[in-house]
């Protein structure tokens, strides 16, 4: 049976403790697009990113990836996931090696050439070939966002999903990084980016969710989205300003 | 070398390497995951299973073995919870040492015999702990084969690592496990008290100089061994304590990669 939603959310919950993070998210996306999760801080957005990709284990409702359930789809295939970026302490570790950890399941006791070759494929991807041997913290922040993706996509997944990636860089950086991001996405990935950039949801996204402990609302673009929206979406006063001036 | 004649002194070599090569590996983990407390905290928590096994008559060895691997687990599950081992470690350290110097005292031991447990005599270990030390070090040298990167994913980066589907409580609790074995045996060379510089100044002497983790992998058992023949025959030649002179001259190493750092820019 063909899937029509490569990722579906039936009445998630998820609690830490007493706190509930989430309560009862529904929605349905769709295969091949890209989509932007906004909401405030707090509001359980990365806890429903690390619920997708199985990084939290315990959790009521539904997850499925491609009509599988959650763990069955993770037991054969990984969802591509990029972390908040890090401040990376002084860890001495290679640009190379932390591509490869996204073939990990992949290799049967080590690394072999042709793992290697992967993962400076996926490093040229991201216009990150020549850093291969360079340490992590060497790296600029941009830079290392670049790594991290390399590693999300080296495995070659059908989904990726981003954690706030453009905290700390730069305007150039940003621009740079969600150019790349949209490039992915033309290849036939999913992309799903949590974001607080407004702009950046209503310039390149085919879908918004907004999450706070619930979801608030899945429009389809920030147009369909009230004035008073995120504003609302927010607790204080914020005006989307448009990289393409629309609003 | 006039040591290395002596059957004491090969075995005090053997002994020594099979240690050193032991506590250097998990210890290039201990310095990564920046956990270097943890060594002397159960180094010192296995104190309580010295005097247990005095009191009660118990052998020492495996009672303190005991100790030190439920010490290990309690640790890591305390850490798993968002207690650093460390702080754990800081709030457990100081009352075992004194719940096993009441039991000691309580069981009327002679002073001698503490002294080895706390300074340790590895010129005094037989060949029964050498094959207890070359089994424990087969497991270590395993684990660091079959499960070194996965060690260190998840000290790089849990989340991802969960996210790899690796089984974090196994690969993390049979680290913590085999280091406190590690150091149980190796207390019966160096002593409670300067154990845990054969865990920590080896590999963070490897840390100073190696690029990468597989480096210091490579290079914190070279100096470690290193660091226990040069020790033995410094301890001959000057008629000074082995074990002192082992961590001694691991300090020097340290001192000396850490010049070689300042000046290398």
């Amino acid at each position: 049976m063909k899937c029509e939603y490569c990722l579906e959310v039936k009445n998630l919950t998820v609690r830490y403790g007493d706190i509930v993070a989430l309560k009862d998210v529904n929605f349905s996306l769709e295969k091949g697009k890209f989509y932007t999760i906004v909401g405030p801080n707090g509001g359980g957005k990365s806890t429903l990113v690390k619920t997708i990709v199985g990084i939290i284990e315990d959790y009521d409702g539904q997850v499925q990836i491609f009509g599988k359930d959650r763990d069955e789809y993770l037991r054969e295939k990984l969802v591509g996931y990029v972390p908040q970026i890090g401040a990376f302490t002084r860890f001495p570790i290679r640009v190379i090696d932390i591509v490869l950890m996204g073939l990990f399941r992949e290799r049967k006791f080590r690394f072999k050439k042709q793992h290697y070759k992967k993962a400076l494929k996926a490093l040229e991807r991201v216009n990150m070939e020549g850093f291969s041997r360079r340490l992590i913290h060497e790296l600029s922040g941009g830079q290392r966002q670049r790594v991290m993706i390399a590693r999300a996509i080296v495995s070659k997944p059908e989904i990726l999903i981003m954690d706030e990636p453009t905290v700390g860089l730069d305007t150039e950086s940003q621009g740079n990084f969600f150019r790349l991001v949209k490039e992915l996405n033309e290849t036939g990935m999913t992309v799903i980016v949590v974001t607080h950039d407004v702009g950046f949801v209503s310039e390149h996204s085919d879908g918004i969710l907004c999450i706070n402990k619930k979801l608030v609302v899945h429009a389809k673009d920030v147009d369909e989205l009230p004035e008073e929206f995120f504003a609302k979406l927010y607790g204080y006063n914020v005006k989307a300003v448009l990289h393409n001036h629309k609003r | 070398m006039e040591i290395f004649l002596y059957e004491f002194g090969i075995l005090a070599l053997i002994g020594g390497v099979l240690s050193a090569v032991a506590t250097s590996l998990l210890g290039s983990v201990v310095v990564l995951r920046k956990m270097s407390f943890f060594g002397s905290g159960i180094a010192h928590l296995s104190f309580i299973g010295v005097g247990l096994a005095l009191f009660f008559k118990f052998p020492p060895t495996i009672v303190t073995l005991a100790v030190a691997m439920a010490a290990a687990i309690i640790l890591g599950f305390l850490a798993r919870r968002g207690v650093h081992e460390d702080i754990g470690v800081g709030i457990l350290f100081s009352t075992s040492m004194a719940l096993g110097i009441i039991l000691i005292y309580l069981a009327k031991i002679d002073n001698s015999r503490v002294m080895a447990y706390l300074f340790g005599d590895i010129l005094a270990i037989g060949w029964k702990d050498v094959v207890f030390s070359s089994i424990v070090t087969a497991l270590v040298v395993l684990y660091i084969v079959f499960f070194k990167d996965h060690i260190i994913y998840i000290t790089f980066d849990e989340d991802f690592s969960k996210v790899l589907g690796i089984n974090i409580p196994f690969v993390y609790y049979t680290f913590l496990i085999l280091l406190a074995v590690s150091i149980v045996v190796s207390m019966n060379l160096l002593g409670i008290v300067l154990v845990s510089a054969m865990v920590v100044v080896p590999a963070a002497s490897a840390s100073l100089v190696s690029r990468t983790y597989q480096g210091m992998f490579k290079l914190a058992p070279l100096i470690s061994v290193a660091s226990v023949f040069f020790g033995l025959i410094f301890s001959w030649n000057f008629d000074i304590p082995a074990g002192a002179s082992i961590v001694l001259v691991q300090g020097i190493v340290f001192l000396f990669t850490f010049l070689v750092k300042i000046l290398s820019g």
